[in-house]
């Protein structure tokens, strides 16, 4: 009975904090049920009535992972190959490149740093060659002196910025799209997570988390180049589909590849052909032969057009070619301001820009010296609208036309006034589940875990009578601690961290299997209940903390090593053992000890 | 009640037999992971996984062959718990949204009275994939190493360490045969993802955790009874906890049997992975791990 009073202290204050911890969980589900029953219109009000203390609740409650709630999961990779090149500007060099690309290689494969692995390479094939060649900063005192050393400090410190740019604008996309508590993280040294919850559109945000919003203004080529890249580049598969007997023989004929998928009869002659949607590929993939490049002027680039500009009979959307300068006069930089409205002739959405001075200074420049001729929109390398310059504009406004619809256009604003991406992000991972699957897995989360105690609490009771009920007792307070300890620590509940918590019940009356069967040993033995719970309870520890611990380092390393979802089961194991030992312990010996205070009093352990 | 009261079972004298049954299992999954290959499920090896609910019951061979065409190269279509709910996983590697848009328009055409919804997906580049792999494959590794290490401090004796690594090599490889070798039998996926690398840790935990607690009564038992033959003292040990190592088992199996039937579509590869572990993990504390230890000693006391 001695030092009992500081366990049932404990006893109480962890249940006083656990209470504490899961109250506004409990306030939160009660009062969502209160406004389901309400009728239609007085949700409304009495939701604005206590928005501030329904948003607290809320937060503080404990928080579901996307896999109960339903939501999105993206995890989006910076693209550091281009971001270095990029950051080398024109410095860059098919050497810098070519180590570039072969760095990228070799650190995939020893999953080592990037950046380290590129200086490596650029020093072993360059022994006495210095990467300042390429890289400079003032700000950062990088200079044509500056180290290898040195130099590689800077490009992570750089990237390391670059990515952290990058987390900020899709932060700043995010909240412009309104998704309620998203979560937004880095992981590892180029890659940033993205949680949102309760996203339905998930082609919407795909677009807005990757956009890099790219906005370019190029001259578009003289129609005689375009003509004539078109001339020569057609003869070429002309010659090689004749040359190709084998090919000929099987077909009955021979076929240029280029013009069965991209019909080069075109009536605006800025335009190189066009093609269906499922075959832009395949005309990319025969226009990008180094060998047909080389048949293009050097200055001009083909860019397809961003929307389809007419309709086959099949339902098939045809896409232009179009042939644009390779340099680019402005770029979104200079935006200012952008907004949705709508053209008047075609009431089609659009979105209008103003620059800031020094843009609408070159834009005025720009159109004025392309009176008549066409200036191509380009964003993230498509081609939006290709307008012809009418007057000189000298209010450093512009628009983007050709949108398919108001929340494309709403869409790239955001994107556009959230700033451009420091380097193109890539979705390397993407979880999405539905509202409705995630209702179905809390269902099947809470039926499991009350099925599960049922099942155990009776065996318990069944096999050790008395005994088993206070093993049961410590089993219910068990789950209001894991609770607690997850709520406290603001910890999410997942899928799999429910199952945790159910595999818990199974496992958290094992302390007290072990007590129990030890007990009942010690019985046997002759001794009298007093003493056989005493030997009971202290023979018993060793194996139960040998067991426990060896289980919790299981739960460390899954954490360590686990990814969304499997760290939630490992939070509730790692939890479950905490709060088991100390429910199968602590509690259940001070139920026993009061049971006993009596010598006379009897407790069956079965 | 009362079970195992004062059981007097010969563990040490039949391992034998247990070791041979222990090997037949062994060497079969061996041999249908060598010759199947470990059936990877997304997370390990990339690719695109869509579970579209329709309104009615459909076909899945039907669906199969409809998507065949257009994603270029099969599709594996599966039932996803209920009828009406399919799994769809393709290797194309297309744009997620022009993918989903392909799958989509098929349905419609395929099942113009019958509407779908996706509610799940799940898309891993072959990168990401690979950074999984190399993760899940660390922790076994690590989970292992941090195990033997304990147990050796814990008993300052490398036989026990060996006694329970060995155990738990065989009831993960085991485990892993059967997930290999029946996974296209099953109702439900029974590919290798990151789920099944945490229920195999746990497995692992779980294992330990009836191993450690036999291993517990032998080192108390040694001191006890110092002049018993240490096969004998063993065996007394095995019998000594034979009680509490079923009844855990048992209360555990339940747990996750109710795991297995309610826990929904999401887990039932994880539950199963989960009860499988625990049958064979409890075998092989009592038939596998003690028996070691008692074998490893006569060698080193021969020694």
């Amino acid at each position: 009975m001695k030092g009992n009073g500081t366990k049932i202290g404990f006893i109480v204050a962890f249940l006083a904090i656990s209470i504490y911890y899961l109250w506004p969980t409990l306030a939160n589900v009660l009062e969502q049920n209160y406004i389901d029953d309400l009728p239609q219109a007085e949700r409304v009000e009495y939701r604005q009535e206590n928005t501030q203390r329904l948003q607290d609740l809320r937060q503080n409650s404990l928080s579901l992972g996307l896999d109960l709630q339903g939501g999105m999961h993206v995890t989006l990779e910076v693209g550091t190959a281009q971001f270095l090149r990029e950051l080398a500007g024109e410095n860059a060099d098919t050497t810098l490149v070519n180590v570039i690309e072969d760095a990228k290689q070799t650190a995939l494969q020893n999953d080592t740093d990037f950046i380290d692995e590129m200086v490596n390479e650029f020093e072993q094939r360059y022994p006495d060659g210095r990467l300042s060649r390429y890289y400079r900063s003032d700000a950062e005192n990088i200079t044509r002196r500056s180290s290898n050393q040195e130099i590689q400090e800077y490009l992570k410190k750089q990237r390391d910025s670059a990515v952290d740019r990058a987390m900020e604008i899709i932060r700043t996309r995010v909240d412009r799209y309104g998704v309620t508590e998203p979560g937004i993280f880095k992981q590892g040294n180029n890659r940033v997570v993205v949680e949102l919850p309760g996203v339905a559109n998930k082609e919407r945000v795909r677009n807005l988390l990757k956009g890099t919003a790219r906005l370019e203004f190029r001259l578009v080529a003289q129609p005689d180049e375009i003509s004539n890249a078109k001339d020569r580049i057609l003869s070429y598969y002309n010659n090689q589909a004749s040359s190709d007997t084998t090919d000929s023989v099987q077909q009955g004929g021979a076929q240029n590849p280029l013009t069965q998928v991209l019909s080069t009869r075109t009536r605006n002659p800025y335009v190189f052909g066009y093609a269906s949607g499922r075959d832009t590929a395949k005309v990319n993939e025969l226009l990008d032969r180094p060998e047909v490049q080389n048949l293009l002027p050097r200055n001009v680039v083909l860019m397809w057009g961003a929307n389809a500009f007419q309709e086959t009979q099949q339902g098939g959307e045809m896409f232009r070619l179009i042939g644009v300068r390779s340099e680019v006069e402005l770029t979104g930089e200079v935006i200012e301001e952008a907004s949705v409205n709508f053209d008047r002739a075609t009431n089609q959405p659009r979105v209008s820009m103003n620059m800031n001075a020094e843009g609408a200074r070159r834009w005025a420049r720009i159109t004025g010296a392309n009176i008549g001729k066409p200036i191509a929109i380009v964003l993230d390398g498509y081609v939006y609208s290709f307008p012809n310059v009418e007057t000189k504009i000298s209010n450093g406004r512009s628009s983007i036309s050709g949108l398919e619809s108001v929340t494309e256009a709403e869409d790239l604003v955001n994107i556009l006034l959230s700033g451009a991406l420091p380097a193109p992000l890539q979705i390397i991972e993407e979880r999405t589940v539905g509202a409705t699957l995630g209702e179905q897995s809390i269902q099947a989360g809470f039926y499991s875990t009350l099925i599960g105690l049922l099942i155990v609490a009776i065996f318990m009771i069944v096999y050790y009578r008395s005994g088993g009920a206070i093993a049961d007792l410590a089993l219910i307070l068990n789950i209001v601690f894991i609770l607690g300890i997850l709520a406290a620590f603001k910890a999410t509940l997942t899928l799999p961290g429910i199952a945790g918590i159910v595999l818990t019940i199974g496992m958290a009356v094992d302390a007290n299997v072990l007590i129990f069967d030890r007990i009942r040993e010690e019985a046997r033995s002759g001794k009298t209940l007093r003493a056989s719970i005493e030997g009971g309870y202290s023979n018993a520890m060793s194996a139960i903390m040998d067991a426990n611990v060896t289980t919790f380092f299981v739960g460390v390393i899954l954490y360590s090593f686990g990814v969304g979802p499997i760290k939630g089961f490992a939070v509730t194991l790692m939890a479950g053992i905490v709060s088991s030992l100390f429910s199968a312990i602590v509690i259940t010996r001070v139920v026993v000890d009061y049971l006993t205070r009596d010598k006379s009093a009897d407790v069956s352990f079965g | 009640m009362r079970w195992f009261e004062t059981p007097n079972f010969d563990f040490i004298k039949v391992h034998n037999y247990a070791y041979i049954f222990s090997g037949i299992l062994i060497v079969l999954s061996i041999i249908g992971i060598f010759t199947k290959g470990l059936q990877y499920g997304i997370d390990f090896k990339g690719g695109k996984e869509f579970v579209l609910e329709f309104e009615k019951p459909v076909n899945v061979t039907d669906i199969r062959s409809q998507l065949s065409g257009p994603l270029e190269g099969t599709p594996s279509v599966k039932l996803f718990g209920s009828p009406r709910d399919i799994l769809i996983r393709t290797d194309n590697p297309g744009d997620i949204t022009e993918v989903q848009n392909t799958i989509m328009s098929n349905m419609e055409e395929l099942y113009s009275d019958n509407s779908a919804n996706v509610i799940k997906t799940d898309i891993v580049g072959p990168r990401f994939a690979e950074d999984l792999k190399e993760g899940a494959l660390n922790a076994i590794i690590f989970a292992l190493i941090v195990v033997f290490i304990y147990i050796l401090i814990r008993f300052k004796d490398w036989t026990f360490s060996a006694g329970a690594v060995t155990a738990l090599f065989h009831d993960v490889l085991i485990v892993l045969g059967v997930f290999t070798i029946f996974g296209d039998l099953m109702p439900f996926s029974m590919q290798i993802d990151q789920s099944i690398i945490a229920a195999f840790l746990t497995i692992v935990g779980y294992s330990l955790n009836d191993t450690v607690v036999v291993f517990d009564r032998v080192r108390e038992n040694n001191l006890l009874y110092k002049t018993m033959d240490y096969g004998e003292m063993v065996n007394k040990s095995l019998n000594d906890t034979l009680s509490r190592t079923v009844i855990t088992s048992l209360t555990t199996l339940f747990v996750v049997t109710v795991l297995f039937i309610f826990g929904g579509e999401v887990l039932k590869g994880f539950s199963f992975a989960l009860m499988l572990g625990i049958i064979i993990g409890t075998y092989s504390s009592l038939f596998v791990a003690t028996p070691t230890v008692v074998e490893l000693q006569s060698r080193k006391e021969n020694a």
